[in-house]
């Protein structure tokens, strides 16, 4: 059976190109043993759960559904750092579009880049990534419809969540102008004002993890 | 200015050779009304009756393109070695230091992306990556748009790879994260004398796309995998050699190698004539698998067809294609050409089940065996019969188990085996051996009991090869249209004579069917191959083209092919079940006999079958849906992207999660109120019913007759070995085909075999493509070895298996009478519960 993951991948403008939240199933509840204050993450690139935890899981039949931020498998954690700095530093794409990337040595990847307004981030917006990815390239491609539509969905739903909460145009632009030039990171949940963004994101994941395994 | 424009277009239109411009596209513009494909034929071929569903693509070959590059090693620094999309005039040679012979052409230049664009999705625009292994990627491109063809969208596919000396670290991790590319590769390597030489070159295919790229490019992955290796292969062969052509003698420097990088000039491929023909090759290869629709598994719904909660038809409609084949098409009761081919086809039936372009990661065994069927015949009417019938013997795992409920095996074994057919004592026994295991020490004696134990269980017959008694050399090639006494089932190429021969007057013609007079033409059955000329009214050529053409000119047509009213429109009263037309009649082709040797048997058998014919074996609408390459249930892809939305909507808009939290996670529990789960779907087997060209990814075809046919067969046959050995590291590969010539009412069992078992004295010509695996194992020989395995005078078939299969199909056809004498044309379950048990002897 092949291994699926998906993972929001997050340029930082700290830390580079990373992985915020990445969901996979396992047999067993493998999480990760570290806090996550102990990682050394910004706000903007930090799983943000409550009680400083560092793993969602979800149990469903004889399966865990684990989120957290970098997978517990060395080789997936290779395979998706090196996926994430190509996608989100090498890579042109219609950001509108999806794109498929793999090579028999990081994986194979299905992936839209989106971005989202943030007035405090490099150029007022900040980039990210939303990927399925998996060891079998044909699995991959086989599943490119329903995987792309639940890209879309997400994405289409954050972004919205974003422009509904940015109240940046409230204010004069000389006040946005000044603003700029603080370089602040912010989480995703303050971005979609959403506490529980990433859970809804864990959830997400299942669903299209359950609906092309 | 106009003239100056006219005369752009005109040389525009010249990305393609004129001699090579496609069939499929030259038959576009064509306006012929010749449709033959009605409703019945979608149902049976197709699972569906609706022929929006299987509409073709219509993909402009302007838009195709092949750009060849080379990444210089700095930022935005990429050389175009070749660009399919640059018009060169072909007398002139390949000039290396400039450019002056090639001109990109105004009109042309604005149907395609520009090539600086390009590069950037290619090669990526940020920060240069440093790898060596080959890698894939798919962009959708904006849409451009032209004022002369209008606006498309595109899809670029990237193969990137280098030409390197170095060695490949093989650190494949231990772990389950075990990367399985669609197929492998065996990368290139060049030898130099310097040390860690090193480029990346990139391969791009523009493809244009309809509005959903999934069914061109996801469904059809692995034959573009397939292609984008080979031509990968090809380009890096090029280049190595243009490499080798340029040492400096004396120095032993290389021209093209700078700082450790090789540099050739710009546009050092464009005048290559391989990589053009590679471009009409992926025109083809995209035309041929996006737009002719696969074949429904016929033998999942066969085998679900009283499990699903709907009667599903397909049944009765097979074994009546069948029935009507061994009484209108078999030469006499011994020619038993059905029996052999099911004899042939069975015990190879699941090797059959396999993708001919595909990798076992799973497979432990170090071998590959890859079978086909083709079938060549002029008569589209004849080979759809054909294919549909074979394809009923072709299983599909996936898609058995796609369509088949939970507890269909239980189901299955419930069936009352005590239901005998009366009259015949010897049947069960018999035939249980083809759903258990092909024993060919069968113990006659031990026929007349019958066997209690019958039961449907997975299939578990040990594929047994046919034993090939004798080696044909190539020579037999030109035995296939030898002997024109031998009476095929093709339409002849001669004048058909257009007397119609009394008996027809009461045979069933529906108006419809006489009306199209295009259709008659294909109704032309084969019960003649003494009228052969070059002058038939028949020909495919003269009727409009090709097979595919047909196809696409059935959508356009205005004709009414409502399922009602053309093929099962019953006859009146004149239905004689017991009626045979004579074989005198039927040897005596002419227009109309040949119309009602097509629709009689259907119409005939069919409406005695049962008065309520039309009703029951019209295929339900709600019980399957399909793409052209993709079979769906309890639903559409459409469907899904609304569950997909609605899923997605309810999540994010949920208030309150049920969370519990520990030290190290918060556990959730997974929303219940979800949308339901989406229809499942699967690829189907690349089995199609018409094709003007034989194509190596489909396992089976029929083809139009040409001479070369069997040559091409074996040269792909070659192809596979080839292929598998050099990138997939398998050493025992077999390519078998089973070539089927109506015409000649031949089926040759055609066999490649490369590995440790073969003799040095059997090593063949060289493959076309073969100078391009630069590691091809010279001493890995291979044999070939053609057999007629049928002939008219000949049968070297398995007798034992022959006969079983004989029998079996004699049954099925003495249930149906014995059910029309003692039911009066009911149709009851118990029937249908003996007919499935004839079926799924021979189908399991």
């Amino acid at each position: 059976m092949a291994n699926f993951t998906v993972c929001l991948g997050h340029f930082c403008e700290v830390h580079g190109p990373c992985s915020i939240i990445s969901t996979q199933i396992s047999k067993t509840k493998n999480i990760l043993k570290t806090k996550a204050s102990n990682l050394q993450t910004c706000q903007s690139c930090q799983l943000s759960l409550p009680n400083d935890v560092n793993n969602i899981v979800t149990k469903s039949k004889n399966e865990f559904f684990i989120s957290s931020q970098y997978p517990s498998n060395q080789d997936l954690y290779r395979s998706l750092t090196k996926l994430i700095m190509k996608i989100l530093s090498v890579e042109t794409s219609d950001i509108s579009k999806p794109l498929f990337l793999g090579d028999n040595a990081n994986g194979f990847t299905l992936t839209r880049i989106f971005k989202i307004k943030d007035l405090n981030a490099r150029g007022g917006e900040r980039k990210y990534c939303l990927m399925i990815v998996s060891d079998e390239e044909h699995k991959i491609m086989k599943n490119w419809r329903v995987s792309s539509n639940y890209l879309n969905e997400i994405i289409d739903f954050l972004q919205s969540k974003v422009n509904k909460n940015d109240n940046s145009s409230k204010g004069n632009n000389n006040d946005n102008y000044l603003r700029r030039s603080l370089v602040k990171p912010k989480s995703l949940i303050e971005l979609c004002g959403d506490k529980q963004i990433f859970i809804k994101l864990h959830l997400s994941a299942i669903e299209l993890i359950k609906d092309i395994k | 200015m106009i003239g100056r424009l006219f005369r752009q277009n005109s040389s525009s239109s010249l990305n393609l050779d004129t001699s090579q411009q496609l069939p499929i596209q030259q038959q576009l513009q064509q306006s012929g009304q010749n449709s033959y494909e009605d409703g019945y034929t979608r149902e049976i071929l197709y699972g569906v009756n609706d022929k929006s569903i299987l509409k073709p693509f219509e993909l402009n070959n302007k838009f195709f393109r092949i750009v060849v590059s080379q990444d210089g090693g700095n930022l935005r620094t990429k050389q175009v070695l070749f660009d399919s999309s640059m018009n060169e005039t072909k007398s002139n040679k390949i000039n290396n230091n400039t450019k002056s012979n090639l001109s990109r052409n105004i009109l042309t230049s604005k149907i395609h992306h520009n090539i600086n664009e390009l590069h950037d999705y290619m090669f990526g625009c940020g920060l240069p990556t440093i790898e060596h292994q080959s890698v894939t990627k798919i962009h959708i491109l904006p849409i451009v748009n032209n004022q002369t063809y209008g606006s498309y969208k595109s899809i670029l596919i990237t193969r990137l790879f280098s030409l390197t000396d170095s060695q490949d670290s093989n650190d494949q991790p231990i772990s389950d994260w075990v990367l399985k590319p669609t197929l492998p590769i065996n990368e290139t390597k060049i030898n130099t004398n310097s040390k860690n030489i090193s480029s990346r070159f990139g391969i791009g295919l523009v493809i244009p796309l309809p509005d959903d790229e999934s069914d061109i490019i996801s469904n059809n992955w692995n034959v573009i995998c397939h292609y984008l290796i080979v031509l990968q292969k090809i380009v890096g062969k090029k280049l190595i050699n243009i490499l080798s052509e340029n040492v400096q003698e004396g120095t032993n420097q290389n021209n093209y190698i700078i700082n450790r990088r090789i540099q050739f000039p710009s546009y050092t491929l464009s005048g290559d004539n391989d990589l053009f023909n590679q471009l009409i090759k992926l025109i083809k290869l995209t035309n041929y698998n996006s737009n002719i629709p696969k074949l429904i598994n016929s033998n999942s719904l066969i085998k679900t067809s009283s499990q699903i909660p709907k009667f599903h038809p397909i049944l009765i409609n097979w074994v009546v294609e069948v029935l009507n084949w061994l009484e209108f098409k078999e030469l006499n009761q011994s020619s038993k050409f059905l029996s052999s081919l099911f004899a042939l086809i069975i015990p190879l039936r699941f090797q059959l089940s396999e993708n001919p372009i595909h990798y076992d990661y799973d497979s432990t065994s170090n071998s590959k065996d890859i079978v086909r069927i083709v079938i060549m015949t002029g008569n589209p009417m004849v080979a759809k019969k054909l294919a549909f019938i074979i394809n009923g013997l072709i299983p599909d795992s996936k898609v058995f188990n796609l369509l088949s409920d939970d507890n269909l095996s239980l189901d299955m074994n419930e069936l009352d085996i005590d239901t005998d057919i009366d009259d015949d004592d010897d049947n069960l026994s018999t035939h249980s051996r083809l759903d258990a295991e092909i024993d060919l020490a069968l113990d006659d004696e031990n026929n007349d009991a019958i066997s209690e134990d019958y039961n449907y269980k997975p299939p578990v017959i040990n594929s047994k090869p046919i034993p090939i008694k004798g080696r044909s050399s190539f020579s037999s090639l030109d035995n296939s249209f030898s002997n024109p006494s031998f009476k095929g089932w093709d339409i002849g190429k001669s004048t058909t004579s257009t007397s119609i021969n009394s008996t027809s007057k009461n045979l069933p013609i529906t108006k419809s069917s006489l009306s199209k007079s295009s259709s008659m033409a294909y109704l032309s059955s084969s019960l003649n191959s003494s009228l052969s000329s070059s002058t038939s009214n028949y020909s495919l050529t003269k009727l409009g083209g090709s097979f595919i053409d047909k196809w696409k000119n059935s959508f356009n047509s205005s004709m009414n092919t409502n399922y009602d009213n053309i093929d099962y429109l019953p006859p009146n009263k004149s239905n004689n079940v017991n009626r045979k037309l004579s074989v005198q009649t039927l040897r005596t082709p002419s227009p109309a006999i040949e119309i009602e040797e097509f629709n009689l048997p259907k119409t005939q058998s069919m409406v005695d079958l049962n008065n309520n014919l039309k009703k029951s074996i019209k295929i339900d609408d709600d019980l399957i849906s399909r793409t052209k390459n993709s079979v769906y249930k309890d639903g559409t892809f459409i469907s899904n992207d609304n569950k997909i939305k609605n899923k997605i909507s309810t999540i994010m808009n949920q208030e309150y999660f049920n969370i519990e939290d520990d030290e190290l996670s918060i556990d959730i529990e997974p929303i219940n109120q979800l949308p339901n789960e989406l229809c499942n779907y699967e690829n189907l087997l690349p089995n199609v019913a018409f094709t003007d060209e034989f194509r190596s990814e489909f396992i089976l075809q029929s083809c139009p007759i040409n001479p070369r046919l069997e040559q091409q067969v074996i040269n792909s046959m070659k192809n596979d070995l080839l292929f598998y050995q050099n990138n997939c590291k398998i050493n025992n590969i077999s390519s078998r085909t089973i070539f089927i010539s109506l015409r000649a009412r031949e089926i040759k069992l055609i066999e490649m075999k490369s590995g440790e078992t073969i003799s040095p004295t059997n090593i063949d010509s060289p493959s076309p493509i073969q100078s391009y695996f630069s590691d091809f194992k010279r001493n890995g020989s291979y044999k070939t070895s053609i057999k007629k395995v049928y002939t008219p005078t000949k049968n070297h078939g398995d007798r034992e298996l022959i006969n079983i299969i004989d029998k079996n199909l004699n049954q099925m056809n003495d249930l149906f009478y014995q059910n029309l004498k003692e039911t009066n044309n009911e149709y009851n379950n118990e029937f249908y519960e003996k007919l499935s048990r004839l079926v799924f002897k021979l189908i399991n």
